[in-house]
């Protein structure tokens, strides 16, 4: 999914229901996790919701496995995937998620500990690649 | 604020204003919260985390401040005397309150948490020796299972945990069995924190003492909801919250019986629980001031004084609205088939706990949120009980004496509009 098409959806998205509808609906577009991905050792720690993930660097670009046991937050991965999938390590690194949230309008929407969570996976990418 | 004998009056006023509630049953006792007319819009269903203050408590704290305020136990005038003489008072309220024999069966601490540490402190790690037995039940908040849990590790003691069965209920035979092995000490809630279930503790206390226990009773979901008279109960302690119960944070209570104080020993040092300090020694006052160093949390104790006395003249008469509505929630919430509930539904201090069938607890909650509903989404530091009841956790929806039918009903309006859009 591209960033814009998303930024586009939730514009024209004009009650609280219709933006987390189409931030769930986002989720679906996350791919089926893999069996490995869900294991206790790839779960992010500091976020309320299950959530799993992987950040391979072998090659030039970052390849990120993203899963949550949560549709709103499964919404959010595949926003955070669409920043951040198949970028080189220093695009990653100059990423600013917390502003792109902000600019696509959802960051007021997500309550502190969701906001903590969504912190949470941000370092973990990011300690990931650096 | 008026400066002015204040505490007769305002006695006489919320005296006469009870008197007018008889002739008019009706009226919410949501009129004594400024928080709702503050906040119309919010469906406060968080009652067991926290509760609301009446107007009362919140004036007496401000009177306090403006008009009263000085340090207790300390003072050489007047207005300190005067104030120490009213803050003893309030212990002597407590007292009463919960039945105790004395004032000095109760010791302030800052909430039930530190209370149930003070016990591990002051009494558990000097009379547990290794090899004894503690015993808690499976449900316990980790206030009242984690300093057991350490304690035992650090000092060799055996830890048993009683399991409840597998939908939420107390085992009592397995209780009794558990207790046959004569742990020295059994550490449990009144009323579990997640499920709400009010437990028999009349009967556990009876039977764990006739088996030489201690038994130590973690009262704070009980109070606000239910009379507690500990002489009648037996237990040798009993803590507690007053933010639980309509009053101020940062205070709680510990009571201790006369027969176990002398076993309990000085946890923090400093002012005012000494009786004379030389370079080499230093003696102690007696209990409970022995327990009590530092400046106490003098304006809590304060407004806890008009909290005390609004549940007793409101609240208490409250009871049985409040089961009733309580009722109202628990109908309403089988009445949805994706619901899961737990745990007692009939001993029950207010507070549905439930999950709802292939939905993630934290996305209900969020969209609970967005419609103005507060309710809790987690484990309710109960991690233990939650791993028991195979879930990651549940929504705890938790009524106080101010919750209404109309409440309820946006309530479930608002969860069944969750599930709707959540089916995507």
């Amino acid at each position: 999914v591209e960033l814009t098409d998303i930024q586009a959806k939730l514009k024209t998205s004009n009650s609280w229901q219709e933006k987390y509808r189409q931030i769930m609906l986002l989720g679906k577009t996350l791919p089926p996790p893999a069996e490995s991905l869900l294991e206790e050792k790839n779960r992010v720690s500091g976020c309320e919701s299950n959530v799993w993930l992987t950040v391979d660097v072998s090659s030039s670009n970052v390849d990120l496995q993203l899963w949550s046991d949560s549709k709103v937050v499964k919404g959010l991965l595949a926003i955070v995937l669409s920043v951040y999938q198949n970028k080189t390590v220093q695009e990653v690194k100059g990423t600013k998620l917390k502003s792109i949230l902000e600019e696509l309008g959802i960051s007021r929407h997500l309550s502190d500990s969701r906001n903590n969570g969504l912190n949470a996976i941000n370092e973990a990418i990011q300690q990931a690649v650096d | 604020v008026i400066c002015n004998n204040l505490l007769d009056g305002e006695r006489f006023i919320v005296k006469i204003s009870s008197l007018i509630r008889i002739t008019s049953p009706d009226m919410s006792l949501k009129t004594d919260f400024p928080f709702f007319s503050n906040n119309p819009e919010l469906v406060y269903l968080d009652n067991a985390a926290t509760t609301q203050k009446p107007k009362a408590v919140i004036d007496a704290i401000s009177q306090y401040y403006s008009c009263n305020n000085a340090n207790v136990h300390r003072g050489s005038f007047d207005k300190a005397n005067e104030l120490t003489e009213h803050y003893e008072n309030v212990r002597r309220n407590v007292a009463k309150f919960i039945g105790a024999a004395s004032k000095d069966n109760i010791v302030w601490t800052s909430g039930t948490t530190d209370s149930i540490n003070l016990i591990q402190r002051s009494w558990a790690s000097h009379n547990l020796k290794s090899g004894d037995t503690i015993v808690v039940l499976g449900s316990e908040h980790h206030a009242n299972f984690v300093p057991w849990q350490q304690l035992a590790l650090s000092n060799n003691l055996n830890f048993e945990v009683i399991p409840l069965s597998k939908d939420g209920f107390l085992d009592f035979e397995l209780f009794t069995k558990v207790v046959a092995l004569k742990p020295k000490l059994v550490a449990i809630q009144h009323c579990s924190n997640a499920l709400g279930t009010i437990y028999p503790i009349k009967e556990m206390i009876t039977l764990a003492q006739a088996q030489g226990a201690v038994v130590a009773v973690d009262g704070a979901q009980a109070v606000a909801h239910l009379p507690v008279n500990v002489e009648e109960l037996g237990c040798d302690f009993y803590s507690f919250s007053a933010h639980k119960m309509y009053g101020p944070t940062g205070l709680g209570v510990l009571y201790a019986k006369d027969d176990i104080i002398p076993a309990m020993q000085p946890v923090k040092y400093g002012g005012e629980m000494v009786d004379s300090v030389s370079i080499s020694a230093t003696t102690f006052r007696k209990f409970p001031s022995n327990l009590e160093t530092g400046t106490p949390n003098i304006a809590a104790i304060i407004g806890f004084d008009s909290a005390i006395q609004f549940i007793s003249d409101k609240v208490m008469n409250n009871i049985k609205n409040e089961q009733k509505v309580f009722k109202h929630l628990v109908e309403a919430l089988q009445s949805v088939p994706e619901v899961t509930l737990y745990g007692d539904l009939e001993q029950n201090v207010g507070i549905a706990s439930f999950s709802v069938t292939d939905e993630s607890i934290f996305d209900i909650n969020t969209m609970l949120n967005e419609s103005n509903v507060a309710v809790r989404a987690g484990s309710h530091c109960a991690m233990p009980l939650m791993a028991h009841l195979n879930v990651n956790g549940t929504i705890r929806a938790s009524i106080g004496c101010y919750t209404d039918t109309k409440d309820i009903d946006n309530f479930i309006s608002a969860l069944k509009n969750a599930i709707e859009l959540l089916k995507i």
